[in-house]
């Protein structure tokens, strides 16, 4: 068994100095397998690229995280079964955890726009199938 | 205009201070947002919820973050994306970082059982 925590933190310097506002983590405990990372994949101007879930067995998916490397990119968008969010410019993080995940569909979809973007992608689960 | 700097990072088994258990990190810089705004604490109820008003924001919401810190009640988090009306549950101690909704589609937080305190923080321009 594993057991993760993921943390997330904000800094800003909106009242004049910088400094951390706010922070937050969360544990998954007792996860009988390691992540499933996709690190560092391209997304190319072909359009859209699939990363298929269907190896995690969708009871026990436990949070799904994506961040756009290149900031420059006007737009991203991010698909996760229904939901269809869109990173804005300049970058952003995605993390949606475990109660979201157990209802998508298996693949979620990323369009890019207007050329290659770097994207990591993190999906943690309990267990997954055979492929990864 | 003000610097915004947000980092996730993912641990294994142990404190989340360490570094010697870190399995990802990621920071992203951004320097546009105008405002920030942190919302603390919110307390949600069971439906029809508390809705917080992002105006203040601006015309661009960037990000917000919701933790839910109950630890007996889920929060449904309703709000609009670029791509419509969204839903996201939040177990009880989990919290989500959303990119993007939209200003005017507020965000509105549903407690599945009593009451939830709840953390949220935008920025946008």
């Amino acid at each position: 068994m594993s057991s993760y925590r993921v943390k997330f933190s904000i800094w800003s310097d909106h009242t004049g100095t910088m400094e951390e506002i706010h922070t937050t983590s969360c544990s998954f405990e007792n996860m009988t397998t390691e992540v499933v990372n996709f690190l560092g994949g391209t997304l190319t101007t072909a359009g859209a690229k699939t990363i298929n879930l269907a190896p995690l067995y969708t009871t026990y998916r436990r949070f799904f995280m994506a961040v756009i490397k290149d900031n420059t990119l006007p737009n991203v968008y991010i698909q996760v079964g229904a939901r269809r969010l869109r990173i804005p410019a300049g970058g952003a993080i995605f993390f949606m955890p475990n109660g979201n995940l157990q209802n998508i569909s298996a693949s979620s979809t990323v369009p890019r726009l207007t050329r290659d973007a770097v994207v990591d992608f993190n999906i943690h689960a309990d267990t997954f199938l055979v492929g990864n | 205009m003000a610097t915004v700097i947000t980092k996730i990072e993912i641990f294994t088994t142990g404190t989340a201070s360490s570094t010697s258990n870190q399995l990802y990190s990621y920071t992203n810089t951004i320097t546009t947002p105008t405002a920030v705004l942190k919302y603390s604490p919110v307390v949600a109820v069971v439906a029809p919820g508390i809705t917080i008003d992002f105006a203040p924001l601006g015309t661009t919401l960037y990000s917000f973050e919701v933790t839910n810190k109950s630890t007996t009640a889920s929060v449904t988090c309703n709000f609009t994306s670029a791509a419509g009306a969204q839903s996201v549950v939040l177990a009880p101690g989990e919290f989500a970082v959303i990119p993007e909704a939209t200003i005017a589609g507020d965000l509105t937080l549903i407690s599945s059982v009593g009451t939830a305190e709840c953390d949220v923080v935008a920025w946008g321009a």
